[in-house]
């Protein structure tokens, strides 16, 4: 074997076995990329101050994180938005404003400042203060992530299962099962799912035992709490798959490019019930926990 | 390293750059020999030069991205180790090259190099439990050569070749299972 191989191998196996993960550098390169001009550092003080002040007392008033609402009325999370023959506009958080498309269904995802919506039919336009917080959209197979401010995300009626997505201003970064797309102002992309009619991502209630398949990791069986246990899997299409965990390999539920991209809302070790673990190709979020009998 | 004059790419597509490839461009550099250190200062480095640069038109699509930026840290790679002579890492063009060559022909292989991590995690959970028991105390609990000398009774230089001697099995392992799994498609 060559030095270079050996090394390749010695650095995957401190990511694998040491958990070395690499560190987050985006908001590292961003602030050398774009830094604050010391002339201005006394007026961004007095307006940070000012701001403060503001904030305060906006939130004296306010004295919560605003709900989500349509046409000005309050919603509770999870809720269900339909509308047929006018638009309604949706606000989520006080920073993403959606406007809704006639004959549209969507669903209010998310959690504080990083809220979501899940787009069944029809279309939205939307519009994103980002520096309060993130907001996505997942429409069919696809998650339209704003990194910018306005954008446009629409399931064509002709096309079931595509996604079309516009963006005005600033970025999105879309991803599907076999593509990731960043998309700047005045582009627009339509992804459109394969010829061949789509299979289920998993067989509803189809039991798997895990030996490594690669994509995210959901579960660290080095983590007591895994260990025998095991792991529900939602797939974006609702379809749902129960994991063995075991083993110091942990569980991996999604094949990066094979269409499988799965949104996971499973099960870990009994006790602590929510934990969320960033994987290599999906965001996974462990949600319910059961034993696995012994 | 700011720029005064106009940026390339706007503030969004950059941060969006950086999370599409950071974890790759980190690994890349680490790999290359760089400490976690200098691999983390060398990939943000990366990322400002491709800031600065106007990416060229046939790189538009991940792949020739990431080609792209490994092009870039390779150069950085290599300017600092011009600049650290007296450091135990030594690189040259040509070694730096030769391991491009391994990371773009075994490990990513026209893919993003999940196949590889696939039957690198397959080919550990047929290790031996010594070999396990070995990579676990180098690799999870971090003890140094001769911590393990003294927990596995041998000398720091069994250790050495011993971890060397796993990881080549590793490599046979994964390159058969490649090359079967390719046989297979």
């Amino acid at each position: 074997m060559s030095d270079e191989e050996d090394r390749l191998i010695h650095v995957l196996l401190e990511r694998e076995l040491g958990g070395l993960t690499p560190p987050d550098l985006v908001g590292k390169v961003a602030a050398r990329a774009y830094p604050r001009k010391g002339r201005y550092l006394w007026w961004a003080a007095s307006a940070a101050a000012v701001l403060a002040v503001a904030i305060a007392l906006m939130l004296g008033l306010r004295g919560r994180y605003p709900v989500p609402r349509v046409d000005g009325r309050e919603l509770g999370r999870g809720t269900v938005v339909t509308t047929q023959g006018s638009a309604a506009t949706l606000t989520l958080g006080g920073y993403c404003h959606v406007q809704v498309e006639p004959a549209s269904r969507l669903r209010t995802e998310g959690t504080e400042r990083a809220e979501a919506i899940l787009l069944e039919a029809g279309g939205v336009d939307c519009e994103v203060d980002r520096r309060v917080g993130s907001f996505a959209v997942r429409a069919g197979a696809c998650t339209v992530s704003a990194t910018g401010t306005r954008f446009t995300v629409r399931i064509p009626e002709a096309a079931a299962k595509g996604v079309f997505v516009s963006v005005q201003a600033g970025t999105v970064l879309v991803a599907a099962p076999d593509a990731e797309k960043t998309l700047r102002a005045g582009q627009e992309w339509t992804w459109t799912a394969a010829s061949a009619p789509p299979e289920p991502a998993f067989r509803p209630g189809e039991r798997v035992t895990i030996t490594g398949m690669a994509g995210a990791l959901v579960a660290d069986a080095k983590d007591p709490s895994v260990a025998n246990a095991t792991v529900t899997v939602t797939a974006a299409d609702g379809t749902q798959v129960v994991y063995d965990v075991y083993g110091w390999a942990g569980v991996i539920v999604a094949r990066q490019g094979d269409g499988k991209r799965v949104e996971v809302t499973g099960v870990v070790g009994g006790n602590d019930g929510k934990r969320t673990i960033t994987g290599k190709s999906v965001d996974a979020k462990i949600i319910i926990v059961e034993e696995k009998p012994k | 390293m700011c720029r005064e004059d106009s940026p390339a790419v706007d503030r969004d597509s950059l941060e969006a750059l950086v999370r599409t490839h950071q974890v790759e461009v980190f690994t890349y550099i680490h790999y290359l020999g760089a400490p976690r250190d200098v691999a983390e200062d060398l990939a943000q480095e990366t990322f400002l030069v491709a800031f600065r640069k106007s990416l060229p038109p046939d790189v538009l699509d991940g792949s020739g991205q990431r080609a792209w930026l490994r092009g870039i840290a390779r150069n950085l790679f290599l300017q600092y180790c011009d600049r650290q002579r007296a450091s135990r890492v030594r690189a040259d063009s040509e070694s730096v090259e030769r391991a491009e060559a391994v990371w773009q022909g075994q490990f990513l292989r026209d893919g993003d190099g999940l196949d590889y991590i696939e039957a690198l995690r397959k080919c550990l959970e047929k290790l031996s439990e010594e070999h396990q028991r070995a990579l676990d105390l180098r690799y999870a609990q971090s003890k140094s050569r001769m911590e393990m000398a003294f927990l596995l009774n041998m000398t720091g230089d069994g250790v050495k070749s011993l971890l060397r001697r796993i990881r080549a099995g590793l490599g046979s392992c994964i390159r058969k299972r490649l090359q079967l799994e390719v046989a297979h498609e």
